[in-house]
């Protein structure tokens, strides 16, 4: 499903189901471009807890030259404590918790992966009805050490999502729900704001 | 001869009633997109009896045919839809 909230708290895989979410990601700054492939696989423990893998595989051109391979690969669980259920609509909380491990090959050029092993800790709340969506987190990330010793300083990363099917959905019908995304990176300074039409076959 | 047609053909009806199963609808809460009717049509696929599933989101309701022999009780339903991550409210069922 591309286009999805970040750190969203849908638990849609349920206990003892798999879920696979393909996403694609491209970026530009200048001359440097990097294209992400990747593939985001989600095991439902129970109805409220799941656990899940993020496989990326990256391209990636600074302009003088390139790389590809696989990225950082990260390993997280979130588990909903609250949940309220109504006639068409769900509203809940959950926490979260994400390791992001330095797989990728730092010391490829461009590099393909940061060299560290990060821990993000989240909070995050959803409302998702037949029309209108909500989410928002707040995510704290603590930076590892990568080989030099060197050590980014720990951050706090805000997402804010909100969303609206234009039509009511029917089941086996396609489905489409536009969603404005917020988010924001304090330790890096970096906010940005997209305009996502995720699209159900 | 009239009157063993007679009982045949009723007996062959009773067994055609019989065999027809039961219609269960259920009221439920968190239903909120219809990958959330994909993941509830999943698990109600895994019993064996289940013969067709219908999901009406706008509603709030879950409709189940299952084949004769088998009763899907309060309980098991319940647990069904706390696994699949939704709220069970009610259900009812009547003979199809």
């Amino acid at each position: 499903m591309a286009g999805r909230a970040p750190a969203a708290i849908s638990m849609r895989s349920g206990a003892r189901t798999v879920e696979l979410a393909p996403e694609i990601h491209a970026d530009k700054k200048g001359d440097e471009r990097e294209t992400e492939l990747g593939l985001e696989m989600v095991y439902g423990i129970t109805g409220d807890w799941a656990a899940g893998i993020e496989l990326p595989y990256a391209w990636n051109d600074d302009g003088s030259e390139r790389a590809s391979g696989t990225g950082d690969v990260s390993l997280f669980t979130k588990y909903r404590f609250w949940r309220q259920d109504t006639l068409g609509a769900q509203e809940s909380a959950a926490v979260l918790l994400k390791v992001k491990t330095g797989s990728g090959d730092e010391n490829a050029t461009p590099s393909l992966g940061t060299g560290t092993t990060d821990t993000i800790l989240g909070l995050a709340y959803g409302y998702e009805s037949l029309e209108w969506y909500r989410w928002a987190s707040m995510r704290y990330r603590h930076n590892g050490e990568n080989d030099a010793g060197l050590r980014r300083g720990d951050g706090i990363l805000l997402d804010v999502v909100g969303g609206w099917r234009p039509k009511p959905p029917s089941y086996y019908k396609p489905d489409a729900v536009w969603l404005l995304e917020l988010n924001g990176d304090q330790e890096q300074t970096d906010y940005r704001a997209k305009l996502v039409l995720e699209w159900h076959l | 001869m009239k009157r063993s047609l007679v009982v045949t053909l009723w007996l062959l009806w009773s067994l055609a009633a019989h065999a027809a199963g039961t219609q269960y609808v259920m009221r439920v809460d968190g239903l909120a997109c219809p990958y959330c009717a994909y993941g509830i049509e999943k698990k109600l696929k895994s019993i064996e009896a289940v013969e067709q599933i219908d999901v009406d989101l706008n509603n709030g309701l879950v409709t189940v045919n299952a084949r004769e022999g088998t009763t899907l009780t309060e309980p098991q339903i319940k647990q069904l839809f706390k696994d699949a991550g939704f709220t069970y409210r009610s259900m009812t069922h009547n003979p199809l």
